[in-house]
């Protein structure tokens, strides 16, 4: 069975870049384009992996991190994606139980390898 | 229908000829004021109508150019057909205005929120589909933000033919263009790009420094150019930086030129060599600073005496012994921890006196 990733990404295009390249890789994914739709569809499908940006409208990434670790009391790996400047923002979603975190710009072939290694320690 | 243009329309009309002449004029600029309300009225839907449908068109538009830019950039050697095929989509696309916006807004935005081989291979496209010629004539505009816009593209995508269309824009009159463009030289072409520094007229604000220091603290080739030249500039703020990169980049063989300018006319230039001289330790700049302390502003002299603190040495304890009962308690007080630091014990007994 195809393992699900959940991408929370408001940049329409990057979104769409790396959801070509999940599934190519064989995962399935599901996209979001704020935090509000993002905690939604997790809730629904219940990913193996959440990758999600920090600034989001609606909901930021910080808040998707607290509603799957505090309100579903899930251990899903989350991956955080930063921008320049975003550092403390940063340290603030590993206190709230973020995995990994990549900082914009990156590379998605990077970032494929770290999504793999997680799910590999996860199993 | 016909009764109202048969019957009450000539009977409203006689009716206003019956009027008295000012409420006939007030009655006709209320009318023309209705008229002139519906007109604006219709007029705003109609714009209204046009602006979403052409924001409709440019998300359908822009849809459509993510997905086949997205498709191109993983497309692999085996589908090379289709991979020509694209490209000459593409390049058919950006002959219109409007694509040609979206195109270069995805390539752009992508390339910001990328790494690696797909950023180069986002610069290669850039290239490929001739954008540059569009970023050069933004930069070639007469208006200064798309001036600067265009500055912008090409120092993103890594455009290197831009060395003399930049450097004309190092002396405009605009602030923000002159700041961009000097970014720009650093960014681009690294150490040689601080060429812009021999015909600058204008003063180099202190933020600009510190963004330039920093885009020139990113570069990896560390072959430091030849700062002398920049020591001796015209412009105070060139020998400024220049004293800033001297530091940065401890070219300590340039002391004498950094002597010299304890002695320059600007105030400003002057603290900061002296700051430099104490960073470095120059024990040969003692002389100099101690024959102009007295004759410097108490701000100066502050930046004298901790220079002088730093290259302190026990033959210098009579001039700090003088600086004790300065009127500038950050002076006297420097001075105290320099005496305390040179002769701790002789300190003590004359402090218990």
């Amino acid at each position: 069975m195809k393992e699900k990733v959940l991408l929370a990404e408001d940049d329409k295009t990057l979104s769409l870049l790396l959801k070509f390249r999940l599934e190519k890789e064989g995962y399935q994914t599901i996209t979001a384009a704020d935090g509000n739709e993002a905690k939604k569809l997790i809730e629904e499908h219940q990913p193996d992996i959440i990758l999600t940006d920090i600034m989001m409208p609606f909901s930021s990434g910080l808040e998707v991190i607290s509603f799957v670790k505090d309100t579903l009391q899930r251990d899903t790996p989350i991956v955080v994606f930063s921008a320049a400047g975003q550092e403390e923002m940063v340290l603030k979603a590993f206190n709230l139980g973020a995995t990994d975190f990549m900082s914009k710009p990156f590379s998605p072939n990077e970032l494929i390898i770290r999504i793999k290694r997680i799910l590999m320690q996860k199993k | 229908m016909q009764d109202f243009f048969e019957t009450i329309l000539p009977n409203l009309f006689s009716a206003f000829l019956t009027l008295p002449l000012l409420i006939q004029i007030i009655w006709v600029i209320i009318l023309l004021e209705i008229i002139m309300i519906i007109a604006s009225l219709i007029y705003l839907t109609l714009i209204r109508k046009r602006y979403q449908q052409k924001n409709q068109e440019q998300k359908a538009l822009t849809e459509k150019y993510q997905e086949i830019l997205i498709n191109y950039i993983y497309l692999t050697e085996d589908e090379a057909d289709e991979k020509i095929n694209t490209k000459k989509l593409l390049k058919k696309a950006i002959k219109n205005n409007s694509d040609r916006q979206i195109i270069k807004g995805l390539i752009l935005t992508l390339h910001n929120d990328l790494s690696g081989e797909l950023a180069d291979f986002l610069e290669a496209l850039y290239y490929d589909l001739d954008l540059v010629k569009y970023s050069l004539k933004k930069m070639n505009s007469s208006v200064w933000y798309i001036k600067i816009k265009g500055i912008r593209e090409v120092t993103q995508m890594k455009v290197k033919d831009v060395y003399t269309e930049t450097l004309k824009l190092i002396n405009h009159k605009n602030q923000l263009l002159r700041s961009e463009a000097q970014l720009t030289m650093v960014k681009l072409y690294q150490f040689e790009g601080l060429k812009f520094l021999d015909t600058l007229e204008f003063p180099i604000t202190e933020w600009q420094q510190i963004q330039l220091i920093e885009e020139i603290q990113s570069i990896r080739n560390q072959e430091v150019p030849d700062l002398t030249n920049w020591l001796h500039s015209k412009n105070d703020s060139v020998i400024c930086f220049a004293l800033k990169l001297v530091r940065l980049f401890n070219q300590i063989q340039l002391k004498d030129d950094m002597i010299k300018l304890v002695l320059h006319p600007s105030e400003k230039v002057r603290r900061t060599s002296i700051s430099v001289l104490g960073y470095f330790k120059i024990l040969e700049a003692k002389t100099v600073l101690k024959q102009i302390f007295k004759k410097s502003s108490p701000e100066t002299q502050l930046y004298i005496i901790q220079a002088l603190s730093q290259l302190s040495e026990k033959k210098d304890i009579p001039f700090f012994e003088k600086q004790i009962n300065h009127p500038d308690f950050d002076i006297n007080q420097i001075a105290y921890n320099t005496l305390k630091d040179l002769k701790p014990f002789l300190l003590t007994v004359n402090l218990n006196k």
